[in-house]
């Protein structure tokens, strides 16, 4: 998404922290003046608070609409007894929200009626609108013959062997695991009459449900499993935030949260000991290929790996040939922040291009062949870097791949411009043999942003993803083929941070950052 | 005061806030941005209104009426917080409950409906986004730590999306 810059960037911004509560004294005094001053700084200012207004009548009424159009749908259906039909409203994290909901409303019950009256009839699907699609299978047998994309309520969808995926129009996502029979009750709802599943609920759909014949899951923000078995027993595993589990007939809920587990069977809820790896959470490509990774978050010191300047063990255990060597084993340029999760890599004066003080250059990672790569097999690297620095005309950032420091490929983020606007461009650079070649670059990018990068050999081919987590975009850049890569059979891959041009030494963020291969393939 | 006058008297006053609850909350929301507190700002200056309402002079404007008192809430409120922030002058309180008044029930009504087209408009992820930042008690820090993201930037998305649905509303409107 490119938004044109607003027109008075300083009033907007002055307003949007305002609105965030993040005003100081000094600079609410300035907002006073400008507000005090202007009659047309009055308007823009109350145009803002009221779409601040606005936005959260209207996403409560969407809420609200939701759950009420769920009610309808259920009614009419007649898909549901009449001891799940009045279930008590009494979740401990939605209480607040209720209540903030009720009491608003009843002050407003008019505006209420005029805001769910008008979602209802305005924007909402008509009810014989899809609720659901298919949007992914593997190895899936269908017992009824393929369903169609388009889901509606009352499907019923029965899979002998194999997985499906179905994503709800509220932004719900359902992977089965066959042998499995489930049927659509309504846009917010599936019963699970037997098999397996798990679901991962997005904030705008808390309150998704699913039934089994033993009783009920309601979601409040999370991902979960169900397992139901051909006598009906429920078994429920919450991999994230939290779950209600009703037993049939029963208004007495238990709550489950994270890494919890419970048995729905004969009226009650019991604790239990399950397995969270018996559920499929996402459909995988490419199956047959079993990953290895080495996953990094930072958050312990790790021993045996290459230390920071305490001494602490990153976690990170190689450095890519020919880069680093007078480093100090305690390297000063790193530092392990176990409490946040984070590593800082302070960027040193090196280049890759022309080998240009690589000694102490910054190039640290794993080496593949710890994953079980012997030269064939497919891998990726990626890490997440929070609020990128700002660095100097050519300094740079971002994860490489290669056999040394003259056989590698690298990309990320570049400075390329001496002065003027503190901006990023995305590269992708072959160095097949100590100088750069085939630079390819693309898009802008600002220092405070939240990236992602990911370097990847998919099917023998290069390319880096670029994911802005700030602004929600992501590009992916590829390049000719570095051909003087397809031989090695020993490959290092890791981050990097560079100023080719500066000693100012500007501090990197890492958190999470992962390596797998893909061993065992074709 | 017998029973029927006080229904009588109430459903006046019903319709009295009906006639200005949209903007009286608007009014409110600007003074206290912060959400679960502008809720329950509003509430409590509503109690207030109804039981000054056999003082309110029917010639009067409601709305200008009720602003009064929720500013004095809103000043008593903010102080009862103790928040280092500074509570706008009464001058300016004043000047900006002119500003809300001139914007006319249509303009609000067409910007309400162009905002929920827009608001459509949006990605899913920038959608749920917003969803859980508003409607989440705990606000930007949760959505923030869900997504394993600085609350910083997270305000910078919903500055991003805040400024493309006021452009969105623009554009609507064809003004």
């Amino acid at each position: 998404m490119t938004d044109p810059e607003p027109t008075d960037e300083t009033l907007d911004n002055l307003i949007e922290d305002y609105l965030n509560g993040q005003l100081d004294p000094a600079r609410t005094s300035a907002l006073e003046a400008r507000l005090q001053a202007d009659v047309e700084v009055r308007r823009a200012f109350v145009r803002y608070t009221r779409l601040h207004t606005d936005l959260l009548l209207e996403l409560r009424a969407r809420q609200a609409s939701g759950r009420v159009l769920d009610l309808i749908g259920r009614d009419v259906a007649q898909t549901v007894p009449a001891s799940e039909r009045s279930r008590p409203e009494s979740a401990a994290a939605r209480g607040r929200l209720v209540r903030r909901l009720v009491s608003f409303f009843a002050a407003s019950a008019i505006l209420f009626l005029v805001w769910v009256g008008w979602s209802l009839f305005g924007s909402r699907p008509a009810t014989d609108e899809a609720v659901a699609w298919l949007v992914n299978a593997q190895n899936c047998t269908w017992a009824d013959g393929e369903p169609p994309d388009e889901l509606r309520t009352g499907r019923a969808l029965r899979i002998d062997r194999g997985l499906a995926e179905i994503r709800f129009r509220c932004g719900t996502r359902v992977v089965i695991e066959g042998p499995a029979h489930l049927d659509l009750v309504s846009a917010r709802s599936i019963r699970l009459r037997q098999g397996k599943l798990t679901a991962r609920v997005p904030a705008e759909a808390i309150g998704f449900e699913v039934l089994s014949p033993q009783g009920k899951v309601i979601d409040l923000g999370t991902e979960f499993g169900v397992s139901v078995a051909a006598n009906g027993v429920t078994d429920v595993y919450v991999f994230e935030g939290q779950v209600e589990a009703y037993p049939t007939g029963q208004p007495e809920k238990v709550n489950l949260v994270e890494r919890q587990a419970a048995r729905i069977a004969a009226g009650r809820v019991t604790a239990t000991d399950s397995d969270p790896n018996r559920f499929v959470r996402a459909i995988v490509p490419a199956p047959v290929v079993a990953p290895r990774s080495t996953t990094l978050t930072f958050d312990r010191p790790l021993d045996g790996t290459l230390r920071d300047r305490t001494g602490a063990g990153t976690g990170l255990t190689h450095r890519l040939p020919g880069t680093g060597e007078w480093l100090a084993a305690n390297d000063e340029f790193l530092r392990l922040d176990p409490a946040s999760g984070r590593l800082e890599l302070t960027a040193t004066r090196s280049d890759l291009n022309t080998q240009y003080r690589l000694r102490r250059g910054e190039y640290l990672g794993v080496r593949l062949s710890a994953l079980g790569f012997t030269g064939a097999e497919d891998f990726e690297v990626t890490a997440v870097f929070p609020e990128i620095p700002s660095l100097d005309f050519v300094g740079q950032f971002g994860l490489y791949a290669g056999a040394g420091s003259d056989r590698a490929i690298r990309g990320g983020v570049l400075k390329l411009h001496k002065e003027g606007a503190d901006v990023y461009t995305q590269f992708l650079v072959n160095n097949p043999d100590g100088k750069d070649a085939d630079l390819y670059e693309v898009g802008l990018l600002r220092p405070g942003t939240d990236l992602r990068l990911t370097l990847r050999r998919v099917a023998g081919k290069y390319s880096l993803t670029v994911e802005n987590l700030t602004a929600g975009g992501a590009s992916t850049l590829a390049i000719r083929h570095p051909e003087y890569l397809d031989p090695q059979r020993d490959l290092y891959v890791g981050l990097f941070a560079a100023e080719p041009r500066s000693d100012v030494g500007r501090k990197l963020i890492v958190r999470e950052f992962q390596a797998t291969v893909w061993a065992g393939i074709r | 005061m017998t029973t029927q006058d006080v229904q009588s008297q109430k459903a006046e006053f019903a319709r009295y806030v009906a006639e200005s609850q949209a903007r009286l909350y608007g009014y409110v929301h600007s003074l206290v941005p912060d959400l679960n507190h502008a809720d329950d700002l509003y509430q409590q200056t509503v109690l207030m209104l109804w039981s000054k309402f056999h003082e309110f002079d029917r010639e009067r404007s409601f709305f200008a009426w009720a602003c009064g008192f929720a500013r004095f809430e809103a000043a008593n409120f903010v102080r009862a917080l103790s928040r280092q922030r500074q509570f706008f002058s009464d001058e300016l309180s004043l000047l900006l409950v002119e500003a809300h008044e001139e914007m006319a029930e249509d303009e609000l009504a067409d910007r309400r409906e162009a905002l929920s087209k827009c608001v459509e408009k949006l990605s899913a992820p920038d959608r749920a986004l917003l969803t859980e930042c508003y409607l989440d008690p705990g606000g930007v820090p949760a959505a923030a730590a869900r997504r394993n993201r600085s609350p910083h930037s997270v305000y910078n998305s919903l500055r991003r999306i805040r400024q493309a649905l006021l452009r969105c509303i623009t554009r609507a409107l064809g003004r």
